[in-house]
């Protein structure tokens, strides 16, 4: 009798540790179904300003005051480091023409969501060119006690994506190949809209 | 319709002309006044628009022979958008390729356009003889940003991890699909200092090491005096210069390859970054404590000509 407790009690105290190292199975279709309109706004919003002039924002910090802006210019980038409320981040905004008061209406927003990163990213089709917005976010459900830090990837494709049964993206160009962002498989959330866990956020 | 046709090309070759000045220019910022380049971009771009059909390699079956000459004369007019790929562990092979792109084009073009028709080359002191898996997987690499239409760039990547072994390639030494991403490719600084002497040809003096920083009173001031011998590549701990995560890591260790093309102190005590990797030049403002933290290897490559 002894003996069979001592077994349940280990299987369960074993199921519990499992259990704390997954995220929850619906975690990222749940959390685009609850945010989709702040995500997209915030897609939309940095590919419009993205569009006049090419940057990405990633926070560097859990306490998201402090970002590293890229300024994307020709032939050379610009990573500089601002906390978000000091004068020299709209100074530098200013500075390399881009619309202050959009961009810090934008890093706000992503502050909100905790968004940590977000970046246009090129990929192929073939030999032709194509364009991915890449949003990563950072979420209570996604830690692990044993596991530390997960991050939700989530990828906006400008056209629609083939799919298997399983909701993995496959690649337009050859249908036998599974997708893959930063090395990892992409699952759907809709057509357009790809998701992967990982433990970097770029 | 004659004159519209000439006119036509007559911008277009001004247009060439003017381009390939203003990539010259900015490759130049990165190399000594007294370094004198053994060929030129000109020689490269004529010598490989002198290849009137080249046949496709039975050695390397899935590079297609337009697509790589079109990929030579990007290097030729673009150097500095040469880029490693993303998740790759190409940066050492991809940073060293400024020096043939900048210092030899023309040698460099011939050398490829070699490997591509017999399988191997000779480049500085050795024989580049890459294995059929290595033959194969070129030009299918796929995922890695612009590397995925740079069948070129996979080859001359996948032939230099093939060839040159290090501590860290000990337990992954042959070849298996997705290995560019892992250990196989890795470099070590011993070998990529070894690289830089066996592929090209100079001097190279090293300071640091894989698991210490070099010992130098001012990094900043030794790293501005040294770039004015010769070309500086840097091997430097990479998770602090990207963050990738919000994890702090209990163990520092390089694992990045760049290329110095500016160092400079500012007003305020900062510094002034500036250096060359995945296909661009990117500028970064640092604290010298900063620096000196992510910084663990220091090489410096003279070309022999030049003394």
């Amino acid at each position: 009798m002894k003996k069979s407790i001592f077994i349940l009690t280990l299987i369960s105290g074993l199921m519990g540790v499992l259990g704390g190292c997954s995220y929850p199975r619906n975690f990222t279709s749940d959390f685009y179904a609850k945010n989709e309109q702040r995500l997209e706004t915030i897609k939309d919003d940095f590919n419009r300003l993205y569009n006049q002039h090419p940057f990405s924002i990633l926070f560097e910090e859990k306490t998201f005051t402090n970002i590293s802006f890229e300024f994307n210019e020709d032939s050379i980038k610009y990573i500089y480091h601002f906390n978000i409320h000091a004068p020299a981040f709209t100074d530098s905004l200013k500075a390399h023409h881009y619309q202050a008061q959009e961009v810090q209406k934008l890093v706000e927003n992503m502050r909100a969501i905790q968004c940590t990163w977000i970046a246009n990213v090129d990929y192929y089709e073939g030999l032709k060119a194509r364009r991915l917005t890449q949003m990563s976010v950072r979420n209570k459900a996604l830690n692990s006690t044993l596991k530390g830090e997960s991050y939700c990837t989530l990828v906006f494709f400008e056209t629609p994506q083939p799919f298997n049964n399983k909701g993995i993206f496959l690649d337009r160009s050859d249908r036998k190949r599974r997708r893959q962002i930063n090395g990892n498989v992409l699952k759907r959330v809709n057509d357009k809209v790809g998701y992967t866990i990982t433990k970097k956020y770029r | 319709m004659t004159t519209v046709t000439r006119k036509i090309k007559t911008t277009k070759y001004f247009v060439f002309i003017a381009l390939l000045i203003f990539s010259v220019r900015q490759v130049s910022a990165a190399l000594p006044e007294d370094i004198t380049p053994t060929s030129s971009p000109e020689q490269a771009l004529q010598y490989l628009s002198s290849i009137k059909e080249l046949r496709q390699s039975r050695w390397w079956p899935n590079v297609a022979p337009d697509l790589l000459l079109q990929n030579l004369k990007t290097f030729t007019i673009k150097p500095l958008a040469f880029f490693e790929g993303k998740t790759t562990n190409f940066c050492s092979y991809s940073a060293l390729t400024y020096i043939p792109l900048t210092y030899d084009p023309l040698g460099f073009a011939r050398f490829m356009v070699d490997l591509y028709r017999n399988g191997q080359a000779n480049i500085g002191k050795i024989q580049l003889k890459p294995s059929k898996p290595v033959r194969l997987e070129a030009g299918l690499l796929r995922y890695k940003g612009s590397l995925d239409i740079n069948p070129a760039g996979q080859m001359w990547f996948l032939a230099l991890a093939d060839h040159f072994k290090g501590y860290l390639n000990f337990f992954n030494r042959r070849f298996q699909k997705g290995d560019e991403n892992t250990f196989w490719a890795s470099t070590n600084f011993a070998k990529f200092n070894r690289m830089l002497r066996r592929l090209f040809n100079g001097n190279v003096k090293a300071r640091g090491a894989d698991l210490f920083r070099p010992s130098v009173k001012d990094l900043p001031g030794y790293l501005e005096a040294q770039m004015q011998k010769g070309l500086v590549f840097l091997y430097l701990n990479n998770k602090k210069l990207y963050r990738k995560s919000h994890k702090q890591s209990l163990i520092s260790t390089p694992t990045h390859y760049v290329l110095l093309t500016d160092i400079r102190q500012l007003p305020d005590g900062n510094i002034q970054f500036e250096y060359w990797d995945y296909g661009a030049r990117a500028v970064q403002q640092l604290s010298p404590d900063f620096l000196k933290n992510i910084i663990y290897g220091v090489s410096l490559w003279i070309p022999k000509a030049s003394k």
